[in-house]
Parts: C-alpha cells; sequence; structure tokens
C-alpha cells in the first residue's frame, strides 16, 4: 500500500506538534512541514511559553482541561528527563496575583498544575497593589530551544521539512492527499477565514537570572516570566494590531509595569524587544473540512486559532488533530474512495 | 572608641556594618576598623550556596532561632528593593526531601508558603516519600559580601590585610573593643575545643533551567551528607560533604564524584550541565555559636572582646540576627565606659 502523503502546512509549535503526533499514531504515512517561516521567525518564538491556559469562549471547559492536562503531563516528562536542557522545558513556580477578589477563585486548571494554592498575607506584601493570588508550580517551555528540538526529532523519524510560502491550499495537490491547516493567522488567506486576527504582544528579553519565579498580573496584560536564558517581560494586547515592529514607548510601559511587581528589575541588562501577533479567534478550529473543485477532492484538517494559548495546549490539541487524520486516512483507503484514484 | 573587628567573612563584615549604622551617629569617635587575613572571594562565606535555611532541629540555643527570624526579615525587607540583585538576594522556591514522615521545622512560618508536598511533586523523586514546598532566599557571599565592603567604605571603615597572631597584639595597637569573627580560625586565637571544621565541597554548574532548590536529608547521614542543590544568580550550587574534623580545604575527587553522581540521581536534567568550578569550604561546626563578652587583661590594658564565631553551615542564614546581638553587647560596652549617654529611667 501506498503511503498516504500528509502535507502539514505552518511550523510553529502547532505544525511541528501535529506532525510528530500524526508520526507517531497514524501508520502508513509520510509527512512534510512545509511553512514560509521556521523557528526563529516563527509567532512561537516570540512567546514566553508558560503553561497557564487561555480560555476558549467555544470549548467546553472539560475539553480544555484535558487538552491542557495532556499538554502538561507530556513536557512534565520533558522536564524530569535528561532531554529537557534540549527540549527547552522546565519547571518554575510563581504567582498570579489580582488587584481585587476574582469571581473564579480557583481556576479550572488548579489540579493540573502542581501545588495550586492561595497566596498567603505573608506571600501577598511583596505586592502591595494586590490583595489576593495563587501560588503553583507549573512548566515553560520555550520554542527558541523546543521547535529545533522537535525539529530534529520530526527529521530522525522521516519527516520532511520545506521552506515555501503556500497562497492557496490547493498548490499542494495533487501531491498530497490530505493537507493539515496549521497556519494561524496565515489561514485568513489559505482558508478565507476572516474570524481570525491578530492580537498583538509586544515583549521584553532580559537578563536577570536572580529572578526565579514567575509573576503574573491577573489579566495576564503584564507578566515577568523567567527562562532559561533570559527573562520575559510583557506585555500588549492590541486587537487587529498587525505592527511587527517594536515601539519603543510600549517597551518602556512594559518595563516600567514589571518594575513596580519586581523592583530588582532595575538592575537587568541586554533588554531587546520582540514583537509577535497571536493567532486570535473567538473559537479554536480544530475540524475536518473537504475541499471540493472543479472534480479535485481535498481533505483539509484545520488545525489553528489557539490565540494566547498555543504553547498550553499544543499537544492536546495535536492529538486531537491527529486523530481527525486518522479518520480522514481511513476514510482515503476504504474501497470506495480507491476507485476514484 | 577603636574596635577593630577580625575577621571579613560573612560575620565580620555584617557585625562591622551593623555597628557603625547603629553607633556612629551617636559616637562620632567611634573608629571601626576590619583586620582579615583573607578577604573576598577568599573566605568561607564565598564558598556557601547562601540559602537561608536554618537546620532542620531545634538549635541547643533557643536565641539562634529568633537571630534567624531577624535576618530572614532582614533580608527579606531588601528583597523588593531595586538593589537586591547587587546585594546577592533572590527569592527562591524549593523541596526539602526525606525518606519518611519528619516534623515540621521551628522555621515553617519564617519562610514564605511552607506546605507539604503533594504526591504528584513527590512522584519526581522516587527515592523520597515525605517532603516540603516552600519560599526562601538566597544571599550569595560572593556579590553581598563585596556589597557589605562598599557599605563600609563609604562609612570610612578602614580594611587591613594581615594575620592577627593574637588578642594581645591587637590590643596593643590601640583597640578599645575587638569583635572576633574569626570562624573556623577562631581556635588559634583561643583555644576552643568546641569548634571544629565541617569540611564542605562543592561543584558549581551551569544549568540556568533549574529554578528550584531541592535538599535532601537523610537522618542517618546527618546534616549537609545527603545530596543537595541550590541555584544561584548565575550558577548552581551542587553539594552534599559535610566532614568533621577535616582541615583539608583541597578539592577531593572522591567528595566530587559522591556528589556528582548523588545530585545526577536526584536531578537526571543535570547529567550534560558544564562545570564551571570546584570549592571547598570549611564551615566553623560548633554545638552553639559563641556569642558572648569577654574580658581579657594584658598586663595594664584592660580589653573586651565580644566573641562572634562558630556558624556552621548556618552563617548566611543567621548573620544579621548575630550582628545585631553582638550590636547590643557593644551598646552595653558603651554604657558601662559612660560613652553613650542613655535617656535616665523616668523619661
Amino acid at each position: 500500500m501506498d503511503p498516504v502523503r500528509i502535507a502539514v502546512v505552518g511550523a510553529g509549535v502547532v505544525g511541528l506538534s501535529t506532525a510528530m503526533c500524526v508520526s507517531k499514531l497514524v501508520p502508513g504515512c509520510s509527512i512534510t512541514v512545509i511553512s514560509d517561516k521556521f523557528t526563529p521567525d516563527t509567532t512561537s518564538d516570540v512567546a514566553a511559553g508558560m503553561l497557564i491556559p487561555h480560555v476558549y469562549a467555544d470549548t467546553p471547559i472539560p475539553k480544555q482541561k484535558q487538552w491542557f492536562r495532556e499538554t502538561f503531563d507530556h513536557l512534565f516528562a520533558i522536564a524530569s528527563s535528561a532531554e529537557a536542557e534540549d527540549a527547552g522545558v522546565h519547571l518554575v513556580s510563581g504567582w498570579q496575583i489580582f488587584r481585587s477578589v476574582p469571581t473564579e477563585e480557583v481556576p479550572f486548571w488548579a489540579d493540573v498544575v502542581l501545588g495550586f494554592r492561595k497566596m498567603t498575607e505573608a506571600e501577598l506584601k511583596k505586592f502591595p497593589q494586590h490583595v489576593f493570588g495563587h501560588a503553583f508550580t507549573t512548566l515553560k517551555c520555550e520554542s527558541p530551544t523546543y521547535l529545533p528540538w522537535l525539529e530534529k526529532r520530526l527529521k530522525g523519524s522521516g519527516v520532511l521539512i520545506l521552506t515555501r510560502r503556500i497562497g492557496d491550499l490547493w498548490e499542494l495537490h495533487p501531491s498530497f492527499d490530505i493537507v493539515v491547516n496549521c497556519s494561524g493567522l496565515g489561514s485568513r488567506q489559505l482558508a478565507g477565514d476572516s474570524k481570525i486576527f491578530p492580537v498583538r504582544g509586544q515583549v521584553l528579553r532580559v537578563q536577570a537570572p536572580w529572578v526565579k519565579h514567575f509573576i503574573r498580573d491577573g489579566s495576564g496584560l503584564t507578566y515577568i516570566y523567567p527562562g532559561i536564558s533570559n527573562v520575559i517581560l510583557g506585555g500588549t494586547r492590541q486587537k487587529g494590531d498587525w505592527n511587527l515592529s517594536p515601539d519603543a514607548e510600549i517597551s518602556r510601559d512594559i518595563f516600567s509595569r514589571c518594575c513596580a511587581l519586581e523592583p530588582s528589575l532595575h538592575g537587568a541588562c541586554d533588554i531587546r524587544e520582540k514583537v509577535g501577533l497571536r493567532p486570535f479567534r473567538p473559537g479554536l478550529r480544530l475540524q475536518t473540512e473537504l475541499l471540493a473543485q472543479d472534480g479535485r477532492r481535498l481533505p483539509v484538517v484545520h488545525h489553528y486559532g489557539h490565540g494566547s494559548g498555543g504553547i498550553s495546549v499544543h499537544w492536546g490539541t495535536a492529538l486531537e488533530a491527529a486523530s481527525l487524520v486518522g479518520e480522514c486516512v481511513r476514510a482515503l483507503r476504504t474501497p470506495s474512495s480507491k476507485s476514484k484514484l | 572608641m577603636r574596635v577593630v573587628v577580625i575577621g571579613a567573612g560573612v560575620i565580620g563584615l555584617s557585625t562591622a556594618l551593623c555597628i557603625h549604622e547603629r553607633y556612629h551617629s551617636v559616637l562620632p569617635s567611634l573608629d571601626v576598623r576590619v583586620y582579615a587575613d583573607r578577604f573576598t572571594p577568599f573566605t568561607n562565606s564565598n564558598v556557601a550556596a547562601g540559602l537561608c535555611q536554618a537546620y532542620l532541629s531545634d538549635p541547643s540555643n533557643p536565641q539562634e532561632v529568633h537571630w534567624n527570624q531577624q535576618t530572614f526579615d532582614y533580608l527579606l525587607s531588601h528583597i523588593h528593593s531595586p538593589n537586591a540583585a547587587n546585594m546577592g538576594l533572590a527569592l527562591i522556591s524549593g523541596y526539602n526531601l526525606f525518606r519518611e514522615d519528619f516534623p515540621d521545622p521551628s522555621w515553617k512560618d519564617t519562610v514564605l508558603g511552607f506546605r507539604k508536598l503533594t504526591c504528584r511533586e513527590l512522584d519526581m523523586f522516587p527515592d523520597y516519600s515525605y517532603g516540603w514546598f516552600n519560599t526562601s532566599l538566597i544571599v550569595e557571599g560572593r556579590r553581598y559580601l563585596p556589597w557589605l565592603t562598599e557599605r563600609l567604605t563609604e562609612r570610612g571603615v578602614k580594611f587591613f590585610q594581615q594575620k592577627v597572631e593574637s588578642f594581645e597584639e591587637v590590643a596593643r595597637g590601640g583597640a578599645d573593643v575587638i569583635i572576633n569573627c574569626t570562624g573556623v580560625w577562631a581556635g588559634a586565637l583561643q583555644p576552643d575545643p568546641l569548634l571544629k571544621p565541617g569540611r564542605g565541597q562543592i561543584i558549581k554548574v551551569d544549568a540556568p533551567w533549574m529554578k528550584h532548590f531541592i535538599l535532601t536529608h537523610d537522618p542517618e547521614k546527618g546534616i549537609y551528607q545527603s545530596p543537595y542543590i541550590i541555584p544561584g544568580i548565575q550558577a548552581v550550587t551542587l553539594g552534599g560533604i559535610f566532614q568533621l574534623g577535616n582541615w583539608s580545604e583541597v578539592n577531593n575527587i572522591q567528595d566530587h564524584n559522591t556528589i556528582w553522581e548523588g545530585c545526577c540521581r536526584l536531578e537526571p536534567t543535570l547529567k550534560d550541565a558544564k562545570i564551571i568550578a570546584e570549592l571547598t569550604g570549611l564551615r566553623p561546626v560548633r554545638p552553639q555559636i559563641r556569642l558572648e563578652r569577654e574580658q581579657l587583661r594584658f598586663g595594664s590594658l584592660n580589653t573586651e572582646v565580644i566573641h562572634n564565631y562558630g556558624h556552621g553551615g548556618y552563617g548566611l542564614t543567621i548573620h544579621w540576627g548575630c550582628a545585631l546581638e553582638a550590636a547590643k553587647l557593644l551598646g552595653k560596652i558603651l554604657e558601662e565606659r559612660e560613652l553613650l549617654r542613655m535617656p535616665p529611667p523616668h523619661l
């Protein structure tokens, strides 16, 4: 039986992890990852990669919890292994603080992270403007390290990697039998989806190795995320803004907000600015679409629209996408399909 | 009034600073000097990882619990300042691991967020079945000692590099009060059979993904003889050596292997970490800290000595509380000599 030829469009965390899941779970396929951008130039590379979920309006909470749990467990195993340094995954503890008590005092993901509890009075003294907080241990998954590690493993599994800009999904026909669309914001064009739009995020990458804890201000607009080679300070949420150039005024504002939470950051050095466009959508799109045009058919599994939460749920959604791909493969292999080939 | 501090580790420098801060404005004639043969980065305080954590069992001197608390509170108050990193200060959270249930320590309310470990957390450490999680502080000698030195220099305190052979020599040189912060070598100035070296060896590695301390405890082996991993500002300290009575200041290959194997077993991610340095230090071990006055007489010369040594492996943890106590003792001396006018009791 000839292998089913699968094209994964997009090489951010979603594209690469989906390719990985498909290669592991769907037998009899040959996979090619196609993208115009690869690490370190993807949107994922700008994200700090903290495993703290974003809430997807259209998806039931139990499903979101499942995605998060699957991602957390998967990365936790990596963080505890000798691969941790190469994969760029590690544990980090810290605080999520609020200026007023939130309506939901215990978020749905509290029992997925480690050691979740409310902050004590003594701990809150560090943040005089805040009255409530959560303390927990979670994971950080740094794309500039994680994506190259994934790419290496993909190549080791026989997955091909191709640099090419795709303007239309039909370009992949007839070279490929199934397309997995992980193009994030690119889906505006590739899937004709006007529901997806950028939410611009600007961050600072600084050297401040004495910062060992994350601090996230309730809404998530201001945050300090210590990583392996830098600390990420953020951020912004600018809807509909496509500008990828850093804004100096915004950088000053981010720095000032973060220093208010962690005064020792005044001693930070080697400050660099980065901008990423979060692929925002009212709901995460994880579904199969059978494209048809002039007698041609092309099954597409859409897997995009992760907004702020891509890294937090990537493995869980990739597993689900792989399962959808598996269904497409089975559909292609049933006798009625064969007669059309 | 000349006060000579002997010793320039964390105890000597912090005591000198505490004294100067407290008395210089009320006693302008106060002249504080530091004599030492070793300065940063060659002191034992430079070898220590600097994690603020007292021993697990209650100290024989209950005052030490209070001094630990005072030190923690003092350092915590500086954590919020922009200077924290220059002082070598950082908040750090982490794990204390045991092979069986263990009673809560006296310092559980001093540190932040003290709690027991959950099952999932314990799953990370297959050799251990019980433990604690809490947030504490590190104070790194590598940055703290230079910071203390700068503060002292700003205040006009002078430093003299010399090996002091006797209290008498310092007294005859003009010291009215001597503060003995000579640590593990105090016995050279005055024999003290209670003071012994607790030799420690550590490996410093580059492992910036480590954000938590991990301390293991084995009641059969005793303190510091079970692997520990303590991330610092730039490097991670790996340790687990404590040899009572060993004066060797040279790194030992067997100890290296003990540390490396123990720590890699505890934390497999360290396997490929790059080794940056390896150091040996001598903890000044004593059943309790010697922090007291002694009057010495050399012919017609009456000299006050305040001893402040014997801080074992918890010198950085307890230093400020001891400095405050030493300053209090100096205050009594100054009162006795009627140098300090204390307000009359009826006010």
